[in-house]
């Protein structure tokens, strides 16, 4: 039986596949859940990680379930879940379709509650756990064009904190991880738009949008034993973008210049 | 996870006890030269010799009164000379007072003695420091759930951790375009010898041990190691998106 064994959903793309790829270089094994559309890439990215895969809706019920039932029948045990799919539509709040409602909530919430429910039903039966939500700054920001997500990643912070409280005489740890921009899929339309990029880039202090990479570090803190501690934290991830507001550097720049290089370490100074 | 910070110089202040000193073996143990400093020569001298048992590396103590603005420029002085630039600057020095005065029974002495070790001390190590410090660097302020909720008769103690949170958010923003980060760590009830402080000076300590530990549903406090981990994560490359945070260190105590 493997030492570690993680339950990853949304882990075809973006933060999901991130977080899977950490994992399986650190020698968790894996179950990867991701939607039906996605199934190819799903398939890809398991083969790549030797695990196993469920192509599935989260909001279904049966998904959760028998994601548990097929990592327990191939590994014996269920440890970790980093329950991350989820999905945003930008649109301005009055054009939004009830649909756009509804598909949000099937998956960001209700698919977030039936997965983590599902995992923490095992976990509390055996030895405990650790499970990390995906939550997003617009947990806790009226993000603009967002307003549907906003209220769903809220929901997600909220469940972070419940489920915290209720599961830790299980010996479950719950907590969330809160990104701002990522590069992602979802995403790389607007990040490599200048003038739609420009506009939120000039909000964020380390002046970039994260990589999936530096999300899943902090995934894998939060599920590791070397945060025994926390529990209902929700660990924000944004480069700075909600620490504050920042008018000196920005200004300056022309909206139409497109991202600028990206300074990780040691950059321009 | 081994050699998360290797070859990162690391400035660790109120490393004399408690917290601080977790955080200096912790850093130690992950391959930082570290240089760690208290104002109590025997206690940081403890630390280091702790610290080096752990990691099989020599670790500098210094004597610091954190309060002293002459002394902190000339630890950091010191460091630069060395060590050539600062890496990770955690901040750990706190007091706070045992005898849990009520707002009018503060004193001015009281009020500001708090406030210089716990605030400004801290301004103090980061404006020293910064020039130094290249992108990629990390500066890690040791705040408290205090920063968020109060406790009754700690409104001084209360007031300093939620000035640190402010003080270190916007620093945060500055140091963002030079790619240098700044976090806070915010723990809750942690068992450690400020903690034992509050204990001793109790009627009744065992029911007092009994309150602290039922602040957390995980029914417990939490040990400075815990913390420390809070500390090396934010300080490592683990944590390069991560600025401007407040990592909650509570056992969910602040979650409900």
């Amino acid at each position: 039986m493997p030492d570690t064994v993680a339950i990853v959903t949304g882990a075809s793309q973006g933060i999901g596949l991130a977080i899977a790829e950490r994992l399986a270089t650190d020698g968790v094994r894996l179950c990867l859940v991701a939607a039906p559309h996605d199934e190819e890439r799903l398939r890809e990215v398991a083969a790549e990680f030797e695990a196993i895969a469920l192509a599935a809706d989260v909001g279904d019920p049966t998904t959760a379930d028998r994601a548990v039932a097929m990592t327990l029948e191939r590994y014996g045990r269920l440890d970790w879940l980093a329950s991350n799919a989820g999905i945003a539509y930008f649109e301005d709040a009055l054009a939004a379709p009830l649909e756009h409602f509804d598909h949000t909530m099937h998956v960001n919430v209700r698919g977030m509650y039936l997965m983590t429910m599902a995992a923490a039903r095992h976990m509390a039966s055996g030895a405990g756990g650790a499970i990390v939500c995906t939550a997003s700054t617009a947990s806790f920001a009226g993000e603009e064009q967002q307003a549907i997500y906003n209220v769903s990643k809220g929901a997600v912070s909220q469940l972070t904190r419940s489920l915290a409280i209720d599961l830790a005489k299980h010996g479950i740890r719950v907590n969330a991880v809160a990104p701002g921009w990522v590069h992602t899929p979802a995403t790389k339309e607007i990040v490599a738009d200048p003038e739609e990029w420009s506009k939120h880039r000039s909000r964020i202090p380390l002046d970039r949008p994260a990589e999936p990479e530096e999300i899943a570090s902090v995934v894998r803190f939060l599920l590791s034993d070397e945060a025994s501690y926390l529990t209902g934290s929700i660990v924000v991830a944004d480069g700075g973008l909600t620490a504050g507001f920042r008018f000196s550097d920005w200004e300056a720049v022309p909206n139409t210049e497109g991202p600028r290089p990206m300074r990780i370490f040691g950059g321009a100074l | 996870m081994s050699d998360r910070v290797a070859g990162k110089v690391a400035l660790i202040t109120g490393g004399g006890t408690g917290i601080g000193r977790a955080s200096a073996i912790r850093l130690a143990e992950e391959g930082a030269e570290v240089v760690v400093t208290s104002q109590t020569a025997a206690n940081v001298e403890e630390t280091s010799r702790l610290a080096a048992e752990a990691s099989g590396r020599e670790v500098i103590a210094r004597t610091l009164d954190i309060a002293n603005r002459a002394a902190v420029d000339g630890i950091v002085a010191e460091v630069v000379e060395r060590f050539g630039r600062i890496d990770i600057l955690s901040n750990n020095a706190g007091i706070e007072l045992v005898h849990g005065p009520s707002v009018v029974e503060t004193t001015d002495e009281e009020w500001e003695r708090v406030f210089r070790v716990n605030m400004t001390g801290t301004f103090y190590a980061c404006r020293a420091a910064v020039p130094h410090m290249p992108g990629g660097s990390s500066i890690v302020n040791m705040a408290s759930i205090n920063s968020f909720i109060a406790w009754e008769n700690d409104a001084v103690y209360t007031a300093t951790k939620g000035a640190l949170l402010q003080f270190t958010r916007s620093l945060a923003l500055e140091l963002a375009p030079k790619a240098v980060r700044a976090n806070a760590v915010c723990p809750g009830v942690i068992d450690t010898p400020l903690t034992d402080l509050f204990l001793d000076a109790s009627d009744d300590p065992e029911a007092l041990r009994r309150d602290y530990e039922a602040t957390s549903p995980l029914l417990r406090m939490g040990t400075a190691r815990e913390v420390a981990n809070c500390v090396l994560f934010l300080a490592s490359d683990e944590a390069t998106f991560i600025t401007g945070s407040a990592l909650i260190v509570d056992g969910g105590t602040t979650a409900r």
